[in-house]
């Protein structure tokens, strides 16, 4: 039996994501694009929710990926998958949308904390759709990851 | 060689069987959007008007509607027992 000991709110970045090289991109595909690993003794759940005013509304998500030319256009995924690689999609927008604003809460890209929880070993993994064949510069000034998560630890 | 049918099966009959399966399912179904599923707060709702109904309508299409919801309210507080927390629906672990 899994017994939670304590949860909170953390928001994962690039170097959360390893995102440490370029990052080729195939046109007309989704291509991983980089992968959070579940530590030990924990469970983590994309989004996360928080009350204000009274409503349950969740935190401000941002992701920006650019080649050496500017933003790259096209789709987002977040996943979470299994330690073999099977996985459910969370969330999928336009690059627009979760490139709408970091704290801005009337125009940013507000994740809620999903109702799936990665476990150990488990990945939280970004994918991307673009038309034509990309790369991502990953330190490029303007590349940005900052996904809301809702942490539990778990002990069995 | 004559078939006894039996004409109740553990106790209802099959008319009282069929209004408590329109209950549970019907019953789940519109109620759902408004107070959810499978949650203690949505069990609690179910429960409630499943025993306050019968007392203000008295029919026995209601009383047998309402058993199912009733059955359906029991089923939302046991899974939202097991699940955890007033408005929390099924965690699915990956």
């Amino acid at each position: 039996m899994t017994v939670v000991t304590n949860r909170y709110q953390k928001t994962l970045n690039a170097t959360d994501f390893g995102l440490t090289a370029d990052v080729s991109l195939a046109g007309g595909k989704w291509t991983l694009v980089c992968e959070y690993v579940v530590p030990a003794q924990q469970e983590i759940a994309v989004g996360a929710t928080e009350v204000i005013q009274g409503g349950a509304t969740g935190r401000p998500a941002y992701i920006r990926f650019d080649d050496t030319s500017g933003q790259l256009t096209g789709k987002i995924r977040i996943v979470v998958a299994d330690a073999n690689d099977q996985g459910q999609v969370v969330t999928e927008h336009s690059t627009a949308e979760w490139s709408a604003s970091e704290t801005d809460r009337n125009s940013a890209l507000l994740l809620h904390e999903d109702l799936r929880r990665a476990q150990q070993d488990s990945k939280i993994q970004i994918w991307m759709y673009v038309a034509a064949d990309k790369t991502i510069d990953y330190d490029d000034a303007d590349v940005k990851i900052s996904l809301p998560v809702t942490v539990y630890t778990v002990r069995r | 060689m004559a078939i006894n049918v039996p004409t109740k099966v553990a106790g209802f009959d099959y008319s009282e069987l069929a209004l408590i399966t329109l209950g549970k399912i019907g019953g789940e179904k519109l109620a759902k959007p408004v107070i959810g599923n499978g949650t203690l707060k949505s069990g609690a709702i179910k429960i409630a008007a499943a025993f306050l109904l019968p007392m203000v309508v008295k029919n026995s299409i209601v009383n047998g509607v309402m058993k199912g919801v009733a059955i359906d309210g029991v089923e939302d507080v046991v899974l939202g027992f097991t699940r955890g927390g007033m408005d929390t629906q099924g965690v699915v672990r990956i």
